[in-house]
């Protein structure tokens, strides 16, 4: 964590897109205040040796072929709110 | 048979009674449905089940069973009745993955491990309950209330599988299956007494899996028997051209796993796997096991799983994170109400959806992929998960297999996890190896230790690790376990 992490955790809970109430930033910046440290412990651990790109396995490859897909209206019935096929949000502009 | 004679025959067994009319598959379900009925209100293994749909589908299968001259071209589970996780799709059926996000969400679509399920003739019965998403090692991390322990209420089954682990335990179905990212069937398997298969990362479909965190999610088996565990393991797995990272890997040979001895195997144990380094109690008593079988057993370090919950943590939650982008209110499951903007309707919507154990790990994916820390945390819990492949390989070409427990403890007391979350993220040291590594892992009962407060005994689940596609081995010397290393059959 950086020097001040209260300000550093309020720019991750924007990045998640998530709001907390006070209650909730108590509890679960406390958490990560001891979960972090834990975690970044493996800075110590030598990995020179790595070279990712090279131990990568080659992910396996098919044609991109379109097809039909039968539960496309399904879908976007199933959404929250949709009309004529397509999803329905808020007014952006 | 009687409803208790039923009740006691592993999933393999009913399907050979069924073909051969000794027992219907209505009476089968029956008496699941039964169990279910005097269970489920102190448990709640299940989020949903239909009771009548199900009998219909025993109804008809008994029929076709009744009017077939050859049963033997029968699907190999045809009438038995299973139960599957709630993060695994069935068309028609809810799917809410233990969430308020997706309480009401209908899947439009059927996951490949299920379709293979239903292909093979199993009834799918119902969808169990699970920590939200599959984070959580307790099952207490449902939005829809806890599951509790069958033969304690007063404890956990463990997580997230909990629900899976509970209805099979009750005989509330004859076999399930579960998700494992980071254990989640094989540490509720062994509170409940279960087998529980991790199978090889990529040999079941994740297809219709929601996903959590892509590259260690796998659907597998929780089962009373190995027997069971892999028969059903054999009939989920296959390449399935929806999953790029699946692929068609060796079925396990059932005969071969009851002739299957651990005479002159050699057997690691991971020192770091130990909680002081030391083998103690159950764990002494296996090796023990083993080695009067024939097998030479040794404590072996491997330095790097030192590191592997803090690895493991920081990969799942930043795989986490990019996966649980998508529930923003728009395109399926919870919408907040009261949010007139964009930006504003996916935060409420989210904040509102997810539960806290979920927000946390958000919270610490986000953190692990932010600018500042993108190189000495992801990148280097990547490079670090690379170290622990290298290390299983070189265990491997030592050793036949690994054994550890499956939990460092018994089943806990409700209430007690989720007191300190970093503390329940390190009991999931003896689990999240595998899951790194990609290798199948199974936990197998290993008789019963006292719980850490001394009021009870409690299951016990040995864990036995392999190499990539080396089901066959740990399904034998799981099989061995269970046989109680009795002569070869």
């Amino acid at each position: 964590m950086d020097r001040n992490p209260e300000t550093e955790m309020e720019k991750i809970t924007r990045l998640s897109g998530l709001s907390l109430s006070e209650e909730e930033k108590k509890i679960l910046f406390s958490d990560m205040s001891r979960i972090v440290p834990y975690m970044e412990r493996i800075s110590k651990l030598d990995t020179s040796s790595v070279d990712l790109f090279d131990e990568s396995e080659p992910a396996a490859l098919r044609e991109d072929e379109e097809e039909e897909s039968p539960i496309a209206s399904t879908i976007v019935s199933s959404a929250p709110e949709s009309s004529d096929g397509m999803f329905s949000v808020p007014r952006i502009v | 048979m009687t409803r208790e004679e039923i009740l006691k025959l592993s999933a393999y067994e009913l399907s050979q009674k069924i073909r051969e009319q000794k027992v219907s598959s209505f009476d089968a379900v029956s008496a699941v449905f039964k169990n279910i009925d005097e269970h489920e209100s102190n448990v709640h293994a299940y989020l949903s089940f239909w009771k009548e749909e199900a009998l219909q589908k025993a109804k008809e299968c008994d029929e076709i069973v009744a009017s077939t001259p050859d049963v033997s071209g029968l699907p190999p589970l045809f009438g038995v009745p299973v139960a599957v996780k709630d993060n695994l799709l069935l068309s028609g059926k809810k799917a809410t993955c233990g969430s308020r996000m997706l309480s009401d969400y209908i899947a439009p679509f059927t996951a490949t491990c299920v379709e293979k399920l239903l292909s093979a003739g199993a009834i799918v019965i119902g969808k169990t309950n699970m920590d939200e998403f599959g984070m959580g090692s307790s099952t207490e991390h449902s939005y829809f209330g806890a599951t509790l322990h069958p033969m304690d209420p007063t404890r956990v089954p463990g997580g997230s599988s909990g629900g899976s682990a509970a209805a099979v335990s009750y005989g509330g179905a004859f076999a399930a299956l579960g998700t494992d990212t980071g254990g989640s069937i094989r540490q509720p398997a062994s509170f409940c007494g279960l087998v529980g298969l991790r199978p090889t990362y990529g040999s079941v479909s994740r297809h219709g899996l929601v996903a959590f965190s892509s590259s260690m999610d796998v659907a597998g088996p929780i089962t009373r028997g190995t027997r069971d565990a892999a028969w059903l393991f054999n009939n989920v797995t296959g390449a399935d051209p929806k999953d790029q990272t699946s692929a068609g890997v060796p079925k396990v040979e059932l005969s071969e796993m009851e002739s299957y001895s651990v005479s002159g195997k050699r057997i690691g144990i991971p020192k770091e796997l130990l909680s002081d380094g030391n083998i103690s109690g159950q764990l002494q008593k296996a090796a023990d096991f083993f080695t009067s079988h024939g097998a030479l057993v040794e404590v072996f370090d491997m330095p790097v799983l030192e590191y592997a919950v803090a690895i493991y943590y920081i990969l799942s939650s930043a795989e986490a994170t990019a996966n649980l982008a998508r529930y923003d209110g728009v395109r399926f499951g919870y919408r907040a109400g009261g949010a007139p903007e964009i930006s504003e309707l996916y935060t409420k919507t989210r904040t509102e959806g997810f539960g806290r154990e979920v927000k946390r790990r958000i919270l610490l994916g986000n953190y692990v992929l932010s600018t500042e820390h993108f190189n000495d945390c992801y990148r280097q819990a990547e490079r670090a998960r690379k170290l622990v492949c290298r290390a299983f390989s070189e265990a491997f070409s030592k050793y036949d297999f690994l054994i550890c427990p499956t939990s460092s403890d018994v089943a806990p007391l409700l209430g007690t996890i989720d007191q300190d979350p970093l503390s329940t993220y390190i009991a999931d040291l003896c689990t999240v190896p595998a899951s790194l590594a990609g290798i199948p892992a199974v936990s197998v009962p290993f008789g019963k230790q006292m719980s850490r407060d001394g009021s009870c005994e409690l299951p016990w689940g040995l864990q036995i690790l392999g190499p990539r596609c080396g089901e066959q081995e740990i399904l034998g010397a799981a099989r061995f376990v269970e046989r109680g290393g009795e002569d070869r059959v």
